[in-house]
């Protein structure tokens, strides 16, 4: 490590160098200018793009005076390009705006995008003030028995970077072209998606380690020790992941899924490492709840085998009606609601004799459970209509009150 | 802080170091503490780059950095490695941004390149540190009678590398090379003139070679004893363990797999081998022939000058170049690397060391031997692939030993370029 630190520590020479200052404090100066001119009140009505094609021109004058002096001009070249990437990748980013939605682009953008920039930038000064082959092959530490060098462990982290951010795109690819080679539901696909996404960033891992020159057998002898240590201190995360691969396997709850979480129908939008989050309906929230949760509490789910949900509304009807024609009335008027499903059919069962009303349920099955709430409004406005054009009354509750006689003293 | 408040701090910060930095110190006064010299050092190909490399080279320029010292304390070495291939474009691209390396240490045609290609500076010729050097290397680096493009600091010999452990003894004649190899033991060559040079000496053509180029008439004789050096390379690849490989191929890998027991390699070659091998590594001297000693190339490193440093650093380099030419700084630097031999003419030639400097002493002697004669060649290095392309040709039967034959003397007889 302190061989690196010295290696950084000699960049700093090049500053004695005029060619070299001239054209930083040059970059420095020309941002400078830039910064406060987007300030001004006139700048700021014109469009943004404006401010930074004028920074990029200056910057493009800069290196054209310096080469017209034969002096050195290169870094304000480099500066120049970098910030001129910088600026398209903003420009991309509007551009994929069209196509994404504004939760994956951002996902992407912070995730993938800004971060690859950046290291390229990196690399692109690094390789401007060193050599990166032999920066690379600098050690800095033996782990686990390997020499591990600069170049290892930025590779490393690239992988793993590009394992997390990029292995779901092909992972929900891959896991499309198997649902439609072997069939199978939505929810079976993502949880395919994920699976092979986690086998992805497990191999890759594992084949860094490898390419590292990682001695196995001590990693495996770390992974032991490890494993006490996960016992006691980091039990409750470790548990929460084996239980999310399990429920994977298991498919029990996987994304898509319909789930009753107290009281509330919630769609499991995704099932991560340590906690699935879902997304509750009523009032738009998105609940996370840990892995082990769903191991240790009885849970409802409304796609286990199918989506159907069969769901009831109560009616009251008054006594002078014949039943048979309200319950003939009812599943007609069901039938006829978008979103109620013809088969099964829906069924009007009298429930019982109230104190005002014979009281009815109308039963019927709906293909999406998300849809209870306001497929059952639906209904109950449809029941309405209906007893109004028959003439069938609602009763309101009715309570006859009897005055007794008191007896003669 | 606001962001131009930091970008404008930082061009300020910088402005105190602008002041000072253009200055030339007067004669006689040595570079200040603190002063960074950035050396670049080309190596074989991208796959050389590795930590024992670099830990190797490291540890040779921190030994020259700290007998330095001792002479002119505050003078930091810091070490770029390049591939050789890629070390001309590094430069260009560093000269531009104005962070070109203030010392390149590269071979002789290398350097010679970088010079005709405006990327290093010319040396006035003489010069306190050309004075140091045995005159017979002066031709090899001369621009002009007044300059030089670079300055030699090392010889780096050409001789014969070997693993102990199959070959105890290595061959000491050619002939000796053929019947070791009908005894099992496995050989690799190049096929490239400057590799093979050695045997031009051994089987008696470095004189037709030579003397044909100097204008002389390619009597029978001459054309003879090419065309039997080309007799003798085609006898030895018709052997079963002798291969002659690409000019391109790495011989050190072969040798390090087992492929071959005994291979031609650079006493550059060592550190890498030595990583792998050991002690199991044998240096010998190339094997004569019966019509006289080999004519190895040695390989001339030269220290150039790049274009971009301070007038501190450029008084530092300077200074540096000429202490790394005296007498015992030479003597300690082969000592410690054991992989370049002196070439300052004041120099002894530490023999008695270690068999392996002996080794490498023996051939650079070859070598010294067979320099006059190499030197008239060295006109030819540019035309060097194309004296490679007819070696092909040949090699692999595109061209008879008579078409091969007259094509050499063709290009020998060409006009310089």
């Amino acid at each position: 490590m302190s061989e690196l630190l010295t290696q950084i520590g000699g960049w700093f020479g090049y500053l004695g160098r005029p060619g070299v200052l001239v054209q930083l404090g040059g970059v420095a100066a020309l941002i400078t200018v830039s910064l406060l001119a987007s300030r001004l009140p006139t700048a700021q009505a014109a469009r943004p793009w404006f401010g930074r094609l004028g920074l990029l021109a200056l910057l493009g004058l800069f290196t054209a005076v310096l080469a017209a002096f034969s002096m050195p001009y290169g870094l304000v070249g480099v500066t120049a390009l970098l910030i001129g990437g910088w600026f398209g990748l903003g420009l991309l980013r509007h551009g994929l705006g069209r196509w994404l939605p504004a939760a994956e682009l951002r996902q992407l953008d912070s995730g993938l995008l800004r971060p690859l920039y950046l290291l390229f930038a990196l690399v692109m000064l690094i390789r401007e003030v060193d050599a990166p082959a032999s920066l690379a092959v600098i050690p800095i530490g033996t782990w686990f028995g390997s020499t591990v060098t600069v170049g290892q462990v930025f590779l490393s982290l690239l992988v793993i970077v590009l394992l997390f951010v990029g292995s779901r795109p092909p992972s929900h690819g891959l896991a499309w072209i198997l649902q439609r080679l072997l069939g199978g539901g939505d929810s079976g696909r993502r949880a395919l998606a994920l699976l092979i996404q986690y086998s992805i960033i497990a191999t890759g891992i594992v084949w860094t380690l490898d390419q590292i020159g990682f001695n196995r057998t001590a990693i495996l002898a770390v992974a032991g020790g490890l494993s006490v240590g996960l016992g006691f201190g980091i039990k409750e995360v470790f548990s929460n992941f084996i239980s999310g691969l399990w429920l994977l396997f298991e498919g029990s709850v996987r994304p898509g899924d319909i789930l009753y979480i107290e009281g509330d129908p919630c769609e499991v939008r995704s099932l991560g490492l340590r906690a699935a989050v879902l997304w509750r309906d009523r009032d738009n929230a998105e609940l996370v709840i840990p892995n082990q949760t769903f191991f240790t509490t009885t849970t409802t789910t409304y796609t286990g085998t199918d989506r159907l949900r069969r769901t009831q509304v109560q009616v009251g009807a008054a006594y002078h009606h014949d039943p048979a024609s309200v319950v003939d009335l009812l599943e007609d008027t069901a039938r006829g609601v978008p979103g109620v499903l013809s088969d099964p059919p829906p069924r009007g069962l009298v429930l019982g004799y109230g104190d005002s009303a014979i009281n009815y349920e109308l039963r019927f099955w709906i293909a999406n459970p998300m849809q209870n709430v306001s497929i059952s409004s639906a209904v109950r406005r449809a029941v309405w209509q209906a007893f109004q054009r028959q003439g069938i009354e609602i009763p309101f509750p009715q309570h006859v009150l009897h005055r007794g006689r008191s007896l003669p003293q | 802080m606001k962001g131009w408040l930091r970008a404008a701090a930082l061009a300020l910060g910088l402005a105190p170091l602008v002041a000072g930095c253009g200055r030339a110190l007067p004669p006689g006064v040595s570079p200040r503490a603190g002063t960074t010299l950035y050396v670049a050092i080309g190596v074989g190909d991208a796959t050389r780059i590795d930590s024992t490399l670099r830990s190797a080279l490291r540890e040779r320029l921190e030994a020259l950095e700290r007998l330095y010292a001792d002479v002119r304390p505050g003078v930091n070495l810091e070490l770029l490695i390049f591939e050789e291939e890629r070390l001309l474009a590094e430069m260009r691209r560093r000269t531009r941004s104005g962070l070109a390396p203030d010392l390149v240490l590269a071979e002789g045609s290398v350097a010679e390149q970088l010079h005709q290609e405006g990327l290093t500076r010319s040396i006035p010729f003489p010069n306190p540190a050309s004075d140091q050097l045995s005159p017979s290397l002066i031709p090899f680096a001369q621009v002009d009678a007044r300059h030089l493009f670079a300055v030699p600091v090392g010889y780096e010999p050409q001789l014969a590398c070997f693993d102990r452990r199959r070959m105890p003894q290595p061959p000491d004649t050619l002939q000796a090379l053929l019947e070791a190899s009908s005894r099992g033991q496995t050989f690799g060559f190049k096929l490239d003139l400057g590799d093979l040079a050695w045997t031009l000496g051994s089987l008696g053509a470095l004189e037709s070679f030579t003397a044909i180029r100097a204008g002389n008439p390619a009597t029978e004789e001459r054309v003879s004893r090419i065309r039997q050096w080309l007799l003798w390379l085609q006898t030895a690849n018709l052997q079963q363990r002798i291969s002659l490989v690409g000019p391109r191929a790495n011989l050190s890998d072969g040798l390090l797999d087992g492929t071959f027991v005994w291979i031609t390699c650079r006493s550059s070659d060592q550190t890498h081998l030595q990583a792998q091998l050991g002690d199991d590594l044998g240096l010998a001297p190339l094997p004569a022939g019966a019509r006289g000693q080999p004519s190895p190339i040695s390989v001339q490193l030269m220290w150039a000058y790049g274009r971009n440093s301070s007038a501190r650093q450029r008084q530092a380099a300077e200074q540096l170049v000429r202490f790394s030419l005296n007498p015992p700084v030479q003597r300690i630097m082969t000592l410690r690397g054991r992989t370049l031999l002196p070439v300052s003419r004041e120099a002894p030639l530490p023999v008695a060391s270690s068999a392996r400097l002996a080794a490498l002493v023996t051939a650079e002697r070859q070598s010294e031997q067979a320099r006059s004669q190499i030197s008239r060649l060295m006109v030819l290095r540019h035309r060097e692939d194309d004296f490679n392309r007819i070696l092909i040709a040949f090699h692999y039967g595109n061209l008879g030993v008579d078409e091969a034959t007259e094509a050499l003397v063709r290009l020998l007889q060409s006009p310089s370029p």
